[in-house]
């Protein structure tokens, strides 16, 4: 544990190559006439943070329930650590920590007893039970609330309790859907520190969100999803890239309209040909978001 | 912050694949895999345990008191008293509102409302341990608050049989109706479905099937639709145990495959539930 510490990030320590932990490969998913998932492929290493951004409705919650057990694909194949997921549930469950998008915990419960719930669930040995799940509401900041009743929760203790929750049994990897919707920016801060904490700890993460920043400061890789397709995967630095690092803005008549360039030259030379006022800037995971699903949607409409 | 807390040793062992549990303790330990969902059933109840406590008793034993009262012989024995034919029935009726209905209102609740369903169905145990616990746990508790009416109904009446098969015929009906419960509750889209199913079948059943009068009483065509309840048998069959301390296999058979029935038709429902 030690050493753990002093190999801060999971990526730089391994000498032997990343296992992957999770994978999709064209898969499918509809609920009757509604196409939830359209053909998504990816794959995503041991000890990744990888994201899952799109708008509401793009598919992100039905790939994560694919993944975690609860929803089956249409048609298509996933793994998850190393078990394919159908004919597998039992094997994935064990290896797999889920905090979902809505708070589900027991409201009758205390926040203790929520994690005593999932440790039996899961089967944790009683002689780790105790220590274990004193060690997890340190954790996440909730000792010294873990004996009121979840009902009394602000909504950012029941998310930390839902993280803390799907760590009771030590998976090696997490999934956590929208995990800072309807937070405040320092609770959301919070959240994000501990799952890159958990990350260094070793642990796979795939996170779903609609926050671009929050694809952007904390993940590894991001796929970008929408209309069920994945039309992006890359590192936020390569998708901003794969654009024009640097960005013109301008407004016209149809509106803002943005020009993408790859060296700050080139794009101050254009616009000081522009005649109306610009700005220059960096481009951001915003515009590669708002560019690709712009794009797609033209396509769609062409088709 | 607290980051070297993290159990990192133990990631490590779980997420190190299928070398980790040798395949006989595996299978020993599947055996009892319905535990956890008892467990944790037995946990949520025990906040509210008076709230199901008195639910699911109230009915049977204000009945029980009513006809106690009214008819006011203190004096009066099990095979010859109306109380004594009355007192089996209300058992059953306490165990089909203690194991049916809570059983339903549990997962409705939990899929509709709390959504808390994902996290027991994200335990790592089969749908038939994930079946057999719901079904057990319900179960558990609906013979539970039955004993309870059958001791109370000895405050009233006196002069019951308590064979063992008394209470293996109560736990049958007991687990029937957790496997209805079940089903009921998989194919219903939400609480007002099973509201409906539970107002318009089960509630019924618990007062036409014997358990106040004789299903012969009843007008010819609903005698026969009796029969064909799982319920009927069931309370036939425990009123002859409690009252003259002899069942009949014929009447025991026939709950016996309801159970099953009912149980397979839960299980394939789960199963179908679980596809989605
Ligand atoms: N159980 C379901 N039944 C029918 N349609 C569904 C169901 N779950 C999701 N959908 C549909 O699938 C699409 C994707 O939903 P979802 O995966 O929840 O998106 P996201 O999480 O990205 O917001 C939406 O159009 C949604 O209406
Ligand atoms: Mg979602």
């Amino acid at each position: 544990m030690e050493e753990s510490s002093k190999n801060a990030g999971a990526g730089t320590c391994s000498q032997k190559q990343p296992a992957v932990m999770m994978e999709l490969k064209n898969v499918y998913k509809n609920y009757g006439r509604i196409t939830a998932v359209a053909g998504v492929s990816f794959q995503v290493m041991q000890g990744e943070i990888f994201g899952l951004l799109g708008p509401n409705g793009a598919g992100k919650t039905t790939t994560i329930r694919m993944l975690n057990t609860l929803t089956r694909p249409t048609t298509g194949e996933l793994y998850v650590a190393g078990y394919q997921v159908a004919g597998n549930q039992v094997e994935v469950k064990r290896r797999i920590g889920v905090v979902p998008q809505q708070n589900n915990l027991e409201k009758e419960l205390t926040g203790r007893e929520n994690l005593i719930l999932h440790a039996l669930l899961h089967k944790v040995p009683r002689s780790e039970r105790e220590k274990t799940i004193k060690e997890l509401l340190d954790y996440v900041g909730l000792s010294s609330r873990a004996d009121e009743r979840v009902q009394n929760y602000s909504g950012g203790m029941a998310r930390r309790l839902l993280i803390a929750r799907a760590l009771v049994h030590h998976p090696p990897v997490l999934f956590l859907d929208e995990p800072t919707i309807g937070l405040d920016p320092q609770t959301r801060r919070k959240i994000w520190d501990l799952i890159q904490l958990m990350n260094r700890d070793g642990m796979t993460v795939l996170l779903t969100t609609h926050y671009i920043e929050e694809a952007d400061s904390l993940c590894h890789r991001v796929g970008i999803i929408d209309h069920g397709r994945l039309i992006a995967l890359g590192t936020p630095a390569e998708l901003k890239e794969s654009l024009g690092k640097y960005c013109v803005e301008f407004l016209n008549k149809q509106g803002t309209e943005r020009c993408f360039f790859h060296s700050r030259s080139e794009a101050r030379d254009y616009a000081q040909e522009k005649d109306c006022d610009t700005v220059v800037r960096r481009t951001n995971l915003e515009d590669v978001f708002v560019e690709l699903t712009g794009r797609e949607a033209r396509e769609l409409a062409a088709k | 912050m607290k980051q070297e807390n993290w159990p990192q040793s133990k990631l490590e062992t779980i997420g190190a694949g299928p070398a980790g549990i040798s395949a006989a303790r595996r299978m020993a330990g599947s055996c009892l895999d319905w535990l956890p969902i008892v467990l944790a059933m037995g946990l949520v109840w025990r906040r509210r345990w008076w709230r199901f406590f008195i639910g699911g008793i109230n009915r049977p034993l204000i009945f029980l008191a009513i006809f106690a009262w009214n008819l006011g012989d203190p004096a009066a024995t099990a095979t010859d008293s109306y109380l004594g034919f009355l007192a089996p029935g209300m058992v059953v009726m306490a165990a089909v509102s203690a194991g049916y209905s809570d059983l339903v209102n549990w997962f409705t609740l939990r899929r509709t409302y709390f959504r808390v369903l994902d996290e027991y169905l994200l335990a790592p145990i089969s749908n038939i341990s994930l079946l057999n616990g719901h079904v057990l746990g319900a179960a558990a508790k609906g013979f539970v608050l039955a004993l309870l009416v059958f001791l109370a109904a000895h405050f009233f009446v006196h002069g019951f049989f308590m064979p063992p098969l008394f209470f293996v015929q109560l736990f049958v009906v007991c687990l029937t109706f957790a496997c209805l419960a079940v089903a009921v509750a998989m194919v219903a889209g939400g609480d007002k479905d099973t509201l409906m199913f539970t107002s318009l079948i089960v509630f019924p059943m618990t007062f036409f099937c014997g358990t106040f009068f004789p299903v012969e009483q009843l007008p010819g065509p609903l005698a026969s639709l009796s029969w064909g309840l799982p319920l009927t048998a069931s309370v036939y069959n425990l009123r002859a145990l409690a009252l003259t301390g002899a069942g009949h296999l014929g009447w025991f058979l026939q709950s016996l495959g309801w159970l099953i029935a009912l149980y397979l038709l839960a299980y394939f429902l789960l199963k179908l539930r679980r596809e989605d």
